[in-house]
């Protein structure tokens, strides 16, 4: 009895793992091959390398691909020195408010971009109210439509990435290595500077990369900022050649998005060989003992700057875009004479807009749902039945998690509307072809996320129920699911929120009928319509407040 | 002159963690702290490497003020060296980058030649000559801790603190290295504040123990003394083992009721003859067929090699006794308990 239930369980086993296996190549792989074959393709569909030729011979390209470095190492030098700072700050000093601290530096990145960049232009407009700030102070007006402006809003944004990074580092480094430096003779500053920050160097260097990343695969910041004022870079170029429909498009922005993964992997690849000696021998325990004491004076100006700065970069800018909103005309003012209701009226009784919308809710809720189902079945193969095949598909899943975004939605409009050469399905354009990208880009969050509650469940409890005759299935569902529930919500909740908001993919993939609100913005500020677009964005700014204070207050009734 | 403990007292908030400790450390001295954990000798360390300020009291090297409630002189103004359980190395430093370190911080106005011999002869008093390319990660835990030690010595402090310093390290390394400490002690002639709660290391090392019991000093005094001559209950029992007789005292004799145990104890602490009951070592007994004593049964025996260990029931009490080898006594004998 024993072995025949052994011998099934095995047998389906390996029924999963082919599953698991098919799903990888078909769902993850295949794309980006195609992809790759496509960069490689003639019009005649003879192999070629005729498209990379014409790279060569375009300005605009290199242009481009200068332009995307150039500014990707600007903005992850400026995330590396802010988050190495407030990281310090939080994990080292006497400063209070940390919580308040680490909160304004995830703001930004949180927010999606889009949102953030438009804050910021109308700040910095020409009847912007920093804009008269500064002419009344004698200063020229901050124009974000240069590359200066991409870098600075792409250093914002991506800021708490180095900070987490950095963050951890700093804390593992035992407090007994400053101590036996100011045992040595030397003073607190200088302990920091020759034995925290050399220990803590690599964990700052990959944090910088994994800011580059970020900034190399964003599409919002420049395609808001950059597109006006012509300055391309890889992925808005990408954007403009797959929406021009030109001839050879499509191949010229797979030759284009093949260079822009290449530029992704390099930086991924120096990523991995930055160790250096860091170990300490303390194994992973974190210390938060404080190693810089400021005096009080001192510390009040420094929690001061700090919060100051932060909450100017990160909430004044909304607010003043919620504000700016109800605004006739685009000078600031606070009369009530010179306010409106129009924009925000227009949010909610615009056809286009509500559509986007639903849209949006629609394509980015079964994208999570599918995620939240396959990621968890997934995960169970990996932690529980140690699954090779179910590796294999995390492996892939975390590689179109890497590809740039604007990258990955090419890979997936050729793939999905042609699967096999000479077989067409009509998807592009369609909602399917969104949430199967959804899916695809999100999966590996879920997984994650399923993954590491499952390693934190007792596999005893399921061995339990299925030796006391449970079927499999019913193990599922009153084992393994309600212990699942909270943690996997948590992950699917990112990945809501981050589908939800998007822009990136939806900028390629979408067809007039299946536009997201991401698009609606985007629109809207493209066609010159400020306030409308602070508007929309405002009112998604207050719905996503209102989502995290709602999960918020779920998880304080649940403790 | 010498490090003064005056009267130090700490609580972190509500909860007070040392009270009223006061020492005096002659210059050259070896003065071990032991206790319990969570007494309170890393925070007293602490006070005196200036890492925290006492609540109460004051600390002074050779009459200038270090510490007091309201005055703190930094760690690294303090004249002194401090080695740390877990080591404490840099892993991006090799061994030589670690005993040059304090130099360029305390001894800018040495000549690099002095430098250079100064780091060759604390290299050279560890053993690790020959490792000094090396990186923390390519040494066994005994080596890093030398290096550790080669660190705090090197610049020649007046003072050199130690925090459970051979906590860290396998049993045979630790015996190894105790003499290593008393080696480098006796060499350097620094004053050692060694904080441990192994009382084999604090008897062995120490030319006086302070010995700690939920945040005050329950005594301090030479080794000898301590071990001799306890003078509280939690001492006796703590250092050594230690069996307590009940009985009476008459003067300087004690005698159970019965009068079959006598001792003539003039050294006993008050507080045992407050108590009614006399401390008497396992190697201070000696067993015997017949005759006078204390009468007992031989419970349980420990063949030690140069001794026997014997577990003795007396009435509802249970005595250990430690007996040369010779004497001989199997499990079940009736024997006789006297104080040699
Ligand atoms: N920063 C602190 N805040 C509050 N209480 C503290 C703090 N540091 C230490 N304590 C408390 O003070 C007491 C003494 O701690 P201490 O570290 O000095 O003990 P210890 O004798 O060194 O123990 P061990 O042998 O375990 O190292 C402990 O009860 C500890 O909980
Ligand atoms: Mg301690």
């Amino acid at each position: 009895m024993e072995a025949v239930l052994h011998k099934t369980r095995h047998l389906s086993l390996s029924g999963g793992s082919v599953l698991f296996a098919v799903l990888a190549v078909l769902l993850f792989v295949f794309p980006l091959i195609r992809l790759i074959l496509l960069s490689l393709t003639a019009e005649d569909g003879s192999l070629s390398a005729a498209q990379y030729e014409a790279l060569l011979q375009d300005p605009r390209a290199g242009a481009a691909i200068f332009n995307t470095i150039y500014i990707s190492v600007s903005a992850a030098a400026i995330s590396a020195v802010c988050g190495t700072a407030t990281a310090f700050l939080t994990a080292y000093t006497n400063i209070r408010y940390k919580k308040l601290i680490e909160g304004l530096v995830f703001l930004p990145f949180v927010i999606p971009a889009y949102v953030m960049t438009i804050s910021w232009t109308g700040l910095t407009s020409s009847g912007g109210a920093l804009t008269m700030l500064l002419a009344a102070a004698g200063l020229p007006a901050l124009d974000l439509y240069t590359p200066g402006g991409i870098i600075a809003m792409l250093g914002i944004c991506h800021m708490s990435v180095v900070h987490v990074t950095v963050i951890h580092r700093l804390r593992k480094i035992p407090v007994e290595a400053d101590w036996a430096a100011r045992t040595s003779g030397c003073s607190p500053w200088s302990a920091v500077r020759k034995v925290d920050i050399p220990m803590a160097a690599p964990a700052i260097a990959s944090g910088a990369v994994l800011a580059f990343l970020a900034d190399v695969d964003n599409f919002a910041v420049p395609a808001f900022l950059g597109i006006s004022s012509n300055i391309p870079v890889l992925s808005t170029y990408i954007y403009e050649k797959v929406i021009s429909f030109g001839p050879d498009s499509f191949a010229y922005g797979a030759v284009l998005s093949v260079v822009l993964s290449v530029i992704a992997l390099a930086g991924t690849l120096i990523a991995a060989r930055l160790g250096g000696r860091t170990d300490t021998g303390e194994g992973g325990r974190e210390s938060r003992d404080v190693r810089i004491a400021f005096s009080p004076a001192v510390r009040r100006t420094v929690e001061l700057a700090t919060a100051g700065a932060l909450i100017f970069f990160s909430v004044v800018p909304f607010c003043y875009m919620a504000v700016s909103a109800l605004l006739r005309t685009f000078n600031f003012s606070l009369d009530p004479a010179d306010m409106t209701l129009e924009n925000y009226a227009f949010v909610f009784t615009n056809d286009g807009i509500r559509e986007a919308a639903l849209n949006s809710l629609f394509m980015a809720g079964l994208g999570t749902a599918a995620c939240l189902a396959l990621g968890t079945v997934i995960a169970y193969g990996i932690v529980r039945s140690k699954n090779r095949a179910a590796r294999f598909l995390e492996g892939c899943a975390s590689m179109t998690y890497s590809v740039p975004g604007i990258v990955l939605a090419l890979a997936l409009i050729f793939y999905w509307s042609q699967p096999v050469p000479g077989v067409t399905t009509g998807l592009y354009g369609s909602y399917t072809i969104l949430i199967l990208g959804y899916a695809t880009r999100y999966m590996i969050v879920q997984i994650k996320n399923s993954a590491t509650a499952m390693a934190s469940m007792s596999a005893a409890a399921e061995e339990a129920a299925l030796v006391s005759g449970s079927s499999f299935l019913r193990m599922w569902v009153k084992i393994i699911v309600p212990q699942l529930a909270a943690p996997a919500l948590a992950g699917s909740f990112f990945i809501f929120l981050s589908a939800f908001t998007e822009l990136t993919m939806s900028s390629v993939m979408s067809s007039a009928s299946t536009k997201t609100i991401g698009l609606a913005i985007f629109n809207l500020q493209q066609a010159g319509d400020y306030s409308l677009a602070a508007a929309v964005s405002s009112v998604i700014l207050a719905v996503m407040i209102l989502c995290c204070a709602v999960r918020w207050a779920f998880e304080k009734r649940k403790q | 002159m010498s490090l003064v403990i005056d009267h130090i007292s700490m609580s972190y908030g509500k909860t007070a963690v040392l009270h009223d400790i006061s020492a005096e450390i002659g210059r050259g001295e070896f003065l071990s702290i032991l206790g319990h954990s969570g007494c309170g000798k890393t925070t007293l360390l602490k006070i005196i490497a200036g890492f925290v300020r006492p609540t109460g009291g004051r600390v002074l090297l050779d009459g200038a003020l270090y510490s007091d409630p309201s005055h703190s002189v930094p760690p690294e103004k303090r004249d002194m060296g401090m080695v740390f359980q877990s080591f404490a190395l840099w892993p991006h430093m090799t061994i030589r980058q670690h005993v040059e370190f304090p130099l360029q911080c305390r001894a800018k106005d040495l000549s690099q030649a002095e430098k250079d011999q100064k780091v060759a002869h604390a290299l050279e008093v560890t053993g690790l000559s020959d490792l000094a390319g090396r990186y923390p990660d390519e040494l066994s835990g005994g080596q890093k801790q030398r290096v550790s030690l080669a660190r705090a010595i090197v610049s020649g402090p007046a003072l050199l603190l130690m925090d459970e310093p051979l906590s860290a390290l396998d049993a045979d390394l630790r015996i190894s290295m105790r003499k290593e400490i008393s080696r480098i002690h006796r060499l350097t002639g620094t004053t050692v504040i060694f904080v441990t709660h192994d009382q084999g290391e604090a008897l062995s090392l120490s030319n006086r123990i302070m010995v700690l019991n939920g945040g005050r000093i329950e005594q301090i005094g030479t080794p000898e003394d301590i071990y001799l001559h306890p003078q509280t209950k939690f001492i006796a029992s703590f250092i050594g083992r230690c069996n307590f007789v009940k009985g009476d005292w008459d003067g300087d004799v004690f005698h159970t009721r019965e009068g079959k145990f006598v001792v003539r104890g003039a050294a006993v602490a008050d507080a045992f003859r407050r108590d009614h009951i006399c401390p008497i070592r396992p190697e201070q007994l000696r067993l015997s067929g017949e005759g006078d004593g204390l009468a007992g049964v031989v419970q349980e025996k420990q063949y030690n090699g140069r001794e026997i260990h014997y577990a003795v029931a007396s009435g509802d009490e249970l005595f250990t006794v430690y007996a040369p080898a010779a004497e001989n006594y199997a499990i079940g004998d009736e024997v006789y308990l006297q104080c040699r």
